[in-house]
């Protein structure tokens, strides 16, 4: 059956009206994207490379970003989301340039410290943000409730935001950040600025959201960031370190520095004795807990002679595991490195 | 590194990818923010009007007019208020409420959430101006009414809704000239103080020191010799109300006591009479006229927008940070 002239058109303003808020995505998994990502504050002799050419893929769900502070971390957040001019590169959230309006339209923004306008009250100041994201007034209300009961703040919707506490400010911002219900939240230290209770409150939300968007945080507080994130980018100096699944890098850290400990009744005897042994590379006393640490050079070979070493040494097994690494003991090793190179 | 994927088109995904059309009315929101959270509230209101008043008010009650009495025939009321109402504070409320529309904003860090919205940074901007100019006109409308209910029981009442349209036409052009001025710099400059510097600086300049000054050079011919009345602001603004008030009142010029104070704006030049054999036998007030009366609106209209532009482009790329 053909179609005349003016149906091919009336079909064509249709397909246009229809698939005219269909984005153009980068591919089923990746949210943001960067390449040579860099910025420079200042221009000449004076010039700071802040973020130096970095190569950036967050994949869905929740993804770290850590470095100590003066890192890059909020600079590269800020041109993500187009607050700041981008100096060299390019970066794409979810295949639109960032900080233009489309890739604004499907994030959401936690700032680092967030302001708010004192003279607001919470629910002012989440409609304002609401509407600022396009939403009708009712439509508005209504999720604005919903953010209030689950971030509780129900009781403090009525007061000035002046007269908020911390923790309320920042369960606000979420709140703010979220009210769009946006695909991708980018979270500014998150936790900056709370106390404990309230870090850990933040966290439960943090992870609660996760399964329905992907989150992309910032910190420097890592235990957090362990609790959070499956995958992470560490930055340092503006440029990025390590970026891989927290597993990934714990095994390999784990691989390259394995470390035993060992509390006996007699460590210095026993410490005498592991360090003829052939399996083991290195042993010490530790200042901190005054038990034996051990790295062996072969694991197995190590763990069948320590009844040997205990019955040598006349002494008792009080204790024996391996030591964990956690994602900050990585951290730190891994800014020593740095460091070190850096000064070299 | 390829960017080939970022050029495909997952169809598959579009229910999840789908958004609904979003509202295009946000510069009105921040508009109607600004003007209830930034600009207005009841005290400061209370506070402009009060101070706007004060002299009006003083004078007024100092001085007797005969009953029914034409307000512009009797000039010292409405040159009061053009004067220190509208030359004098209306300006400085209006350059201290614009002043940190945008600079404070961004100093506080509040701009950065604003910025991280999907709202472009021009309609921030447009949305502040509108804000400033609905918040220029209920100052100037609620200071009006209150002097016009004054005025009424002095003058002949017919004349009154005259008075009141045509001090409101020009309290716009002065919102125009001084809140599109002001607004631009706090587009530029990153300190609310700075941005306001300039600005008073002029209002001083042109409404306290040229006051004292101008009659001085227009006197020694200085003032036209040297053209300075291209460059004085205080001209224009009078210029542009004199012909919003002749627009409306034809024979203004006539009226000598409405006139005359116009001396001190530069609207009015003083030629010398000579007898028959050539010496100076003394001097008449003729209209200056160096410039329509629009064309002053436009210079002073173009400068704003020239500046609020500037602003606009220099706010636009502007790093966004706390």
């Amino acid at each position: 059956m053909s179609m005349t002239r003016l149906e091919i058109q009336q079909e064509i303003k249709h397909l246009k009206e229809r698939y005219r808020n269909i984005q153009t995505i980068p591919s089923n998994k990746i949210e943001i994207f960067t390449e040579f990502l860099t910025k420079i504050y200042g221009r000449g002799q004076r010039s700071i490379v802040a973020v130096n050419e970095i190569n950036l893929k967050v994949e869905s769900g929740v993804h770290g970003f850590l470095g100590p502070n003066g890192a890059g971390k909020t600079s590269t957040i800020n041109m993500l989301i187009g607050a700041i001019s981008i100096s060299r590169g390019r970066a794409n959230i979810r295949g639109f340039r960032a900080g233009s309006i489309k890739s604004r339209r499907i994030i959401g923004f936690l700032p680092q410290d967030p302001v708010f306008y004192k003279n607001m009250t919470g629910m002012q100041y989440m409609m304002y943000m609401a509407q600022l994201n396009g939403l009708a007034k009712h439509e508005a209300r209504h999720k604005i409730q919903d953010l209030f009961r689950t971030l509780e703040l129900e009781d403090a919707q009525d007061r000035k935001i002046g007269k908020y506490s911390g923790g309320m400010k920042q369960r606000l911002g979420i709140a703010a950040a979220l009210v769009h219900e946006p695909e991708i939240l980018i979270l500014d230290e998150p936790t900056a600025n709370l106390d404990p209770i309230g870090r850990a409150k933040i966290i439960e939300k943090i992870k609660a959201l996760s399964k329905r968007m992907s989150v992309f945080v910032s910190s420097h507080i890592l235990s957090e960031i362990e609790q959070m994130c499956e995958k992470v980018t560490i930055i340092n100096r503006g440029s990025i370190i390590l970026s891989d699944t927290i597993k990934n890098i714990k095994e390999m850290y784990s691989a390259s520095e394995n470390v035993f400990i060992l509390d006996t009744n007699a460590n210095n005897r026993v410490l005498l004795a592991l360090k003829n042994k052939e399996s083991v590379t290195k042993a010490w006393i530790d200042v901190n807990d005054n038990k034996i640490h051990v790295v062996p050079s072969n694991n197995k070979e190590f763990q069948e002679i320590i009844p040997i070493i205990m019955a040598e040494s006349n002494a008792v097994l009080k204790g024996f595991f391996q030591q964990e690494t956690t994602l900050q003991d990585i951290f730190i090793d891994l800014m020593e490195r740095q460091e070190r190179r850096y000064y070299d | 590194m390829t960017n080939s994927y970022s050029q495909q088109t997952y169809r598959e995904n579009q229910d999840l990818y789908y958004r609904p059309k979003r509202r295009k009315i946000s510069t009105l929101i921040i508009a109607k923010k600004t003007l209830l959270f930034d600009l207005f509230s009841i005290q400061k209101l209370l506070a402009s009007v009060f101070f706007m008043l004060i002299v009006p008010i003083v004078a007024h009650s100092l001085v007797t007019v005969p009953a029914d009495t034409s307000i512009f025939d009797e000039g010292y009321l409405s040159f009061i208020i053009y004067f220190y109402t509208y030359g004098l504070v209306f300006p400085i409320i209006i350059v201290a409420s614009a002043g940190p529309l945008i600079s404070e904003e961004v100093n506080s860090g509040t701009m950065l959430i604003l910025v991280s919205k999907p709202i472009d940074r021009t309609r921030i901007m447009i949305g502040k101006f509108i804000a400033l100019i609905l918040f220029g006109m209920i100052l100037s409308i609620c200071t009006l009414s209150i002097i016009s209910i004054m005025a009424s029981m002095s003058y002949s009442t017919g004349e009154i809704p005259l008075f009141f349209g045509i001090f409101f036409i020009y309290s716009m052009c002065v919102l125009l000239f001084f809140g599109g001025f002001t607004l631009g710099l706090s587009g530029i400059f990153k300190k609310p103080k700075n941005v306001l510097l300039l600005p008073l600086l002029i209002v001083i300049f042109t409404f306290l020191i040229m006051f004292i000054f101008r009659p001085m050079l227009i006197m020694s011919e200085a003032y036209e010799d040297y053209q300075l009345y291209h460059l004085d602001i205080g001209y224009h603004l009078g210029n542009i109300y004199l012909g919003i008030v002749e627009t409306f009142i034809p024979t203004i010029w006539e009226v000598e006591q409405f006139i005359t104070v116009f001396a001190y704006f530069g609207l009015l030049k003083f030629e010398w009479i000579y007898n028959e054999q050539g010496y100076p036998i003394g001097t008449e007030t003729n209209p200056s006229q160096y410039y329509p009366p629009s064309i002053s609106f436009l210079l002073m209209t173009m400068m704003a927008m020239i500046l609020l532009v500037i602003g606009t482009f220099m706010y636009y790329k502007r790093e966004v940070s706390v």
